[in-house]
């Protein structure tokens, strides 16, 4: 038998510690590599970011509060720091340069010395070299077979490790440029990077066939080169936590639509606030929730004021895990209005919680949910028709709830492990 | 004693809906009017262009040119009324079924007007659905049915006894495993005769169509697997038996143990689900010659009947059908939605019930759509047990999904429910 694959994983966020899904896909996954025999290290950014956070910047990352414990954060899995600022794998040039900036002007809570500061680098892709230089110094001891990088973020500190020791990467798509900002500039910086950084790997994963097909479309990728490895349902505990969170105010007469995400140009909130529009002039009773925060906030509170809508759509801002599984859990539908989505987790957690979904058609998730009610991200009145059928007919309630568990013993990490497993080894038995 | 086969072809066309939505009530109710992604009329010129035109007229050729041919068809009321409705081509559509019927080799079956299910919720309804096609059969075919066969061949004992106590010799039923004996669907079969209830037997005696019924129904069951050889299997390419001809076809149905192979299927296998280019057409063509070389004869379900004695029973406690693997009544009956779309067609069914003889032409005009919406097909839509994998199978509905479907017809049968109550209460 061949050897266990001794593979490096290039990550970024880690729950408890993270602002989207990446880190939960990165955790699951590699705790089910370990399980079938794998060698997993983890390179995880050590985030010295929580002072910034309390300053009042992106609310996405509130919960960067791991930064300075040097604990390990399972058994199994071999994490190591590296510091850096790029404490976000959804920011971008401009994000970068306005967090340092902010940090280095230090605010009431910021006690760290400038000597510590000035470590990181003057902008994002000064930054992002930095980090490769870090990698590849701590992993110089180290003999991997294979790195696994995760978008684009970390791509650089892959190919250097490549360039300078001779390893192979493979990279993990699990969101490009096109998604986030909805056009296909070529000439992006981060369009170009992430480009690269496929044709230069021995092999792309990605999350869905919806991405694949961006990456061949849009990025001119050999379709062979390119596998498909879903995300899947996380198994969760109830936490004390989340069982208090589940007495959240809600009336009996009232009916609960929930969005929760980024409140960002990817995430389709604007078609959200549409919907509620179309929908509570005939059904008042009908409640709009969004759970996240984002650069569109100001947007969609005036688009909400614009509509006389702030009796029924209410803005929670970012949410902790416990809340959002208690939202998920007392919602009686969601809609998933995102422009492009290489696979959106939050599908996967509305289904895990048996909740109805309506979701756009530019999804990943899709490709592996039976049961939903699918529509055009911008069809807000194919959206508010849902709705109102949703809430007129319990009968279709029940008949999404009970089937949305049908497949979801098949969709574990356990068995997406085993085929990035089969991806590790055909590349380390070469 | 030479083998027969016996063909029965299903003709039916469900009256689609048009979309309906819940913010914009719809200001007149033609239901049925500019559905979409086509209009009912559309479909039905379609499907004759490409099946039962074609088809009628090729039977037609073969009941003049082998003296040993016989089929038999059941259409559904609402199948006949989009043939007046739709005069091109619907009148020259009819005509070939007349022109079969007047060769006196096609025999027409009974059923529901409908293709309801009706059977499964109210008797009282169901035997009038029976009556309004009997009535059409006898206008147009100068036939009086002798054999019945439920919606999608849904049969259980009750029914059985139901039928006969009404006045058929016989009825179609699917030869699956748990209702046979013996596993052989070829030999003709006497029902499991049990009693009904005296409110049903009432029911039934008060719509008897003959005198005294027969002591015995005798049942023909479908030979699935040589049926669905043509219906399904046809065109596969992957067995290698395949392309199907006429000729190793009468060998299988040769070699196929007992007195009668009943091969029962919808009418468009020929030309709509295999289409012309499979050579379906030719293979028809060459059938009743192929057999002949083998001294095998085609009856009508009447003749098979009569020819041949009936053995062991046919006994069904749960309802059999010939749709899905399960051949169970899953596909009308499964979901939430199901159940509750079910529900509402028996709680505005009973609200119709005193008025089913109305004169009122308001009233005749919700019963007429109310029947319509009770088409089996609206349920079948609904079924979400090809959905678990995500991927759209080859669905045979006008919907997206199953979920589109259950909505539009609620908010449809909604809107019929209003209308009704304001009837009902400008009446009293």
């Amino acid at each position: 038998m061949a050897k266990a694959p001794k593979v490096l994983v290039l990550g970024w966020e880690y729950p408890p510690v993270f602002s989207g899904g990446l880190g939960v896909v990165t955790k699951n996954l590699a705790q089910a590599l370990v399980a079938q025999g794998a060698d997993i290290t983890l390179v995880l950014p050590q985030f010295i970011t929580h002072k910034i956070v309390s300053s009042g910047y992106d609310p996405g990352v509130k919960l960067l509060t791991f930064a300075n414990s040097a604990q390990r954060y399972d058994d199994l899995v071999n994490t190591i720091h590296v510091p850096t600022f790029m404490y976000s794998p959804y920011m971008n040039a401009g994000d970068y340069k306005k967090a340092l900036n902010q940090y280095k002007k230090g605010g009431p809570d910021v006690s760290k010395s400038s000597a510590e500061s000035d470590v990181y680098g003057e902008n994002l892709w000064v930054e992002i070299d930095r980090f490769a230089a870090e990698v590849v110094a701590l992993t110089g001891e180290n003999d991997f077979d294979l790195v696994h990088a995760q978008d684009w973020i970390t791509a650089e500190a892959a190919i250097q490790l490549k360039v300078k020791r001779g390893i192979p990467y493979i990279i993990h798509i699990h969101a490009t440029e096109v998604d986030r900002t909805g056009t296909t500039n070529k000439d992006s910086e981060v369009f170009k990077r992430e480009q690269y950084a496929m044709q230069q790997s021995l092999r792309v994963v990605t999350v869905s066939q919806y991405t694949k097909k961006i990456l061949v479309d849009q990025y001119g990728i050999d379709p062979e080169k390119i596998l498909v490895v879903y995300n899947a349902y996380e198994k969760k505990v109830p936490t004390p936590e989340y069982i208090k969170a589940r007495q959240f105010p809600k009336n009996k007469e009232e009916f609960w639509v929930l969005f929760i995400g980024r409140v960002t140009l990817q995430k389709g909130p604007e078609y959200f606030v549409d919907t509620a529009a179309k929908v509570v002039p005939h059904n008042p009773n009908i409640h709009f929730h969004i759970a996240g925060d984002g650069d569109m906030m100001p947007q969609i509170r005036a688009q909400i004021k614009k509509f006389g809508l702030e009796k029924n759509v209410h803005c929670h801002g970012f949410l902790p895990p416990a809340k959002r599984d208690a939202l998920y859990m007392l919602a009686d539908a969601c809609i998933i209005p995102s422009v492009s989505e290489p696979f959106g987790l939050t599908a996967i957690e509305v289904i895990d919680h048996c909740t109805p979904l309506i979701i756009s058609k530019n999804c990943g998730a899709n490709e592996i949910i039976g049961h939903k009610l699918e529509v055009d991200f911008h069809d807000s009145d194919k959206m508010a028709e849902y709705t109102l059928a949703l809430q007129k007919y319990p009968e279709l309630r029940r008949t999404l709830r009970t089937k949305a568990m049908d497949n979801k013993d098949r969709l574990t990490w356990e068995a997406q492990a085993s085929r990035m497993m089969e991806i590790y080894e055909n590349h380390t038995s070469l | 004693m030479a083998k027969s086969i016996c063909f029965y072809f299903q003709v039916h066309q469900p009256y689609r809906i048009r979309q309906h939505q819940l913010r914009f009530p719809p200001e007149n109710h033609d239901y049925f009017k500019e559905t979409t992604p086509q209009s009912n009329e559309q479909i039905f010129e379609k499907v004759s262009h490409k099946c039962y035109l074609p088809t009628t007229e090729l039977l037609l050729e073969l009941c003049e040119q082998y003296p040993n041919f016989h089929c038999a068809f059941s259409l559904s009321g609402v199948f006949v009324e989009q043939c007046e409705n739709f005069k091109r081509p619907g009148a020259e559509v009819l005509e070939n079924f007349r022109k079969l019927a007047q060769t006196g080799k096609v025999e027409y079956l009974g059923e529901t007007y409908h293709h309801s299910l009706s059977f499964l919720y109210s008797k009282e309804e169901f035997a009038t659905q029976v009556e309004l096609q009997r009535d059409l059969m006898i206008k147009y075919f100068d036939q009086k049915p002798r054999v019945f066969r439920n919606t999608e061949l849904i049969y259980r004992d009750d029914l059985g006894e139901f039928i006969r106590l009404m006045g058929y010799e016989g009825v179609m039923a699917e030869g699956w495993a748990t209702a046979l004996p013996d596993d052989n669907p070829n030999l003709v079969r006497h029902a499991h005769s049990i009693e009904l209830g005296h409110e049903d037997h009432a029911i039934a005696t008060k719509h008897s169509i003959s005198g005294k019924p027969k002591k015995q129904l005798n049942i023909l069951t479908k030979n699935f697997l040589l049926s669905d050889d043509i219906a399904f299997r046809f065109s596969q390419t992957t067995n290698s038996d395949l392309p199907l001809t006429a000729e190793t076809f009468a060998q299988w149905v040769d070699e196929s143990p007992g007195d009668t192979v009943n091969l029962f299927m919808d009418f468009e296998t020929f030309g709509e689900h295999q289409w012309e280019d499979t050579g379906i057409f030719e293979f028809l063509r060459h059938l009743p010659q192929k057999c002949a070389d083998r001294d095998i004869v085609f009856r009508t379900p009447s003749q098979t009947l009569d020819h041949f004695e009936a053995q062991n029973n046919y006994k069904a406690t749960e309802f059999i059908s010939w749709a899905d693997a399960e051949r169970d009544i899953s596909a009308w009956l499964e979901n939430d939605m199901h159940r509750n779309a079910f529900n509402e067609i028996s709680r505005i069914e009973k609200k119709l019930h005193a008025h089913l003889a109305s004169k009122d032409s308001e009233i005749i005009s919700v019963l007429a759509d109310f029947r319509k919406l009770q088409t089996s097909d609206h349920l079948y839509y609904m079924s979400t047990k090809f959905w678990a994998d995500g991927d759209v199978h080859t669905y045979f509905s006008p919907y997206e999904n199953p979920y589109d479907a259950y909505i539009n017809y609620m908010n449809t049968i909604h809107h019929l429910d209003w209308r009704l109550d304001l009837l009902l209460a400008n009446i009293q």
